[in-house]
């Protein structure tokens, strides 16, 4: 079996909050500043097969998208193992790190606000190249650039123009063909079509699977759309407040949720079939605050089926008989008895 | 050359008559700086030159005024209209030099204390505040008092006073553009602190930094002529406009009073024209205020 091209270890992600002003109180007759800290990702592990489109969803706030600019070491990882072709390198300084984003690049959310609007598209997209170092005369840099533009449907005159003398559709493809440029294994795709309108986010989507078998990428997708997932994954996996609650196949995890939040989630999804509805489980509250997590299970809280042990203990990712993993004390093997109907 | 006439930028500019007139006087003014030496006759630097006969000629729409001497003469006999020229010049080189050198410190400090944040912004920015609660004509006067006087010494007391506008300004747009995913597409992509700066940021908040750039200019030159005006600035040996005021403020009070006023009628266009083609600039340039 051929190494994952990632895989993520227990991976935690906490911001500090507050400067040392807010954070003052007097307690017990002195001045304290507790550290407090946003729990943004709280020992997050996946796996991605060469090829493979694991898609992370989860609603807004849930840490996703921290998960994946984490591993693009745009945030330094608290804690945890980010393997990238069986190499660690969530420890590695700015400078070592250049080799590893020849194998790993980045799609971002916002096609507005992710290219530089003062630089022409060719030097966008050629940016991750140069930064590899090594000269280019003119004449190739600008040969390569419309090579890329070529790749993702752009022609070789837009490739002196500036970013906005394009709709968002053609900006989310300069942004692919930067990410494509040092011809990279893996992209972590964050959000890369919600910016986008839903006629232009299928044709996004389609270059985007084209792209992939055409250079054998894998994708670390993130989303908060469902039906986006569905059509772009072969795997996913579920969020909640930084926690990973559930993995599967996609066709595993829509037929057959395991995890209480997964069916609230996806019996939450709007559909158009009239004929099967789906029964809407409705939860109270809110996510809780990731400056104090629950104790026990982050979905305790809110779920409907928790029980004593929910508030005790943590559940870890198990991993099921078909393949999924679940993060439940009632998937856990020792509980059966408490099985789900 | 036509994509400039056909752009919206010209379209504007055509259409805002104070930012033609403003235009226009810092055009005149340029061309005279460069120009206006070859035109009078006189170098009023040069000893040999000047007649003492001459003194206190009133400009030559007067009764007693000299053809020779456009706008009159002071007491040396120097041409006033010749001293402004040069004197503008002097104003002129201080203006520009000393709004280059802030530009130059105010910006490297405000794109450190806005990309890097932390203690670095924390010290610059207090530094920055404690200055701005001094009236920035006091801290000049000040440096210059305990320093000496001298072109230099101007210089440095206005890049001291300056750099505080071009450092806020600096800093407060670098800290809306380091927000953007570029900036983090950018490291994704393997650069570097030093490369994000001068290939992103720097590009990003060139534009606040043309049109307090301009404003500055006007505000140097003031600040100069105050200084001079007060006796702290530049040497006799090369007067600017506000010592050329000084000079004729002397004898303002004997009815001799084309010495001083026209002087200081120039640096007020001056400073005008630059203040409105500024403003116009700034309006242009600064998209929330479209």
């Amino acid at each position: 079996m051929t190494p994952p091209v990632l895989e993520v270890k227990d991976l935690v992600k906490a911001f500090p909050v507050g400067g040392f002003l807010d954070r003052l109180q007097v307690g017990k007759g002195s001045l304290l500043a507790p550290q407090r800290q946003l729990r943004a990702v709280n020992g997050v592990s996946l796996t991605i097969a060469p090829g493979e489109v694991f898609a992370l969803v989860g609603e807004s706030g849930c840490g996703k998208s921290t998960v994946a600019k984490t591993i693009a070491r745009i945030y330094e990882p608290t804690s945890g193992e980010i393997r990238i072709d069986g190499e660690d390198v969530s420890r590695l300084p700015f400078r070592a790190m250049l080799p590893v984003r020849r194998k790993l690049q980045m799609i971002f959310q916002d096609p507005y606000a992710s290219l530089d609007p003062r630089q022409r598209v060719r030097d966008i997209v050629m940016e991750p190249r140069l930064a590899q170092g090594g000269r280019l005369s003119r004449r190739e840099l600008q040969d390569e650039a419309v090579a890329l533009l070529a790749k993702v449907g752009l022609n070789a005159e837009q490739a002196n123009r500036y970013p906005h003398q394009f709709s968002g559709g053609q900006r989310q493809r300069i942004g692919i063909a930067r990410a494509l440029s040092v011809r990279p294994t893996l992209i972590i795709a964050d959000e890369p079509v919600s910016a986008l309108d839903v006629s232009i986010q299928a044709q996004i989507l389609n270059l985007m699977k084209d792209l992939r078998d055409e250079f054998r990428l894998s994708y670390l997708f993130v989303s908060h759309d469902l039906s986006v997932a569905h059509h772009i994954a072969d795997r996913i996996g579920v969020m909640y407040l930084g926690f990973m609650v559930e993995t599967a196949s996609r066709d595993q995890l829509f037929r057959e949720p395991k995890h209480p939040y997964t069916r609230v989630l996806l019996s939450a999804a709007p559909t158009l079939d009239k004929s099967n509805p789906g029964t809407k489980i409705e939860i109270r509250g809110e996510v809780p605050s990731a400056l104090r997590l629950p104790s026990g299970c982050c979905f305790r809280t809110r779920c409907p089926l928790a029980f004593d042990r929910c508030a005790v203990e943590r559940p870890a990712l198990k991993p099921q008989a078909d393949g999924s993993a679940v993060a439940c004390h009632l998937h856990d093997r020792t509980d059966t008895e408490r099985m789900i109907p | 050359m036509t994509r400039f006439l056909s752009s919206e930028f010209f379209y504007h500019y055509r259409r805002n008559l104070p930012a033609i007139f403003g235009s226009a006087l810092l055009l005149c003014f340029t061309l005279m700086a460069i120009f206006g030496p070859l035109l009078v006759a006189q170098d009023p630097y040069d000893v040999t030159q000047l007649e003492l006969m001459d003194s206190f000629k009133p400009p030559v729409w007067l009764e007693g005024g000299d053809p020779r001497y456009l706008l009159g003469t002071d007491g040396q006999g120097r041409d006033v209209l010749a001293s402004i020229v040069y004197g503008a010049r002097i104003s002129a080189f201080i203006g520009l030099a000393a709004m280059l050198c802030s530009c130059l410190i105010g910006t490297t400090l405000g794109l450190v204390a806005g990309y890097y944040g932390g203690l670095a912004d924390s010290v610059i920015m207090r530094i920055a505040d404690i200055q701005l609660s001094f009236p920035s004509m006091l801290i000049a006067l000040f440096l210059m008092s305990a320093f000496g006087t001298g072109i230099d010494m101007v210089l440095i007391a206005l890049t001291a006073v300056g750099w505080v506008v071009y450092a806020r300004t600096v800093r407060g747009s670098t800290l809306g553009e380091i927000q953007k995913e570029y900036i983090q597409a950018a490291r994704v992509a393997g650069l570097g602190n030093v490369a994000i700066i001068r290939k992103h940021v720097l590009p990003n908040v060139l534009t606040p930094l043309i049109v307090v750039s301009t404003i500055q200019v006007g505000t140097f030159i003031l600040i100069e002529a105050s200084l001079s005006f007060l006796g702290v600035g530049v040497p006799i040996t090369q007067p600017s406009l506000g010592l050329l005021v000084k000079e004729g403020f002397d004898v303002l009070f004997s009815g001799i009073w084309w010495t001083s006023a026209f002087p200081g009628l120039f640096i007020m266009f001056l400073v005008f024209g630059i203040n409105l083609f500024g403003d116009f600039l700034r309006d242009e340039l600064n998209p929330r205020l479209r």
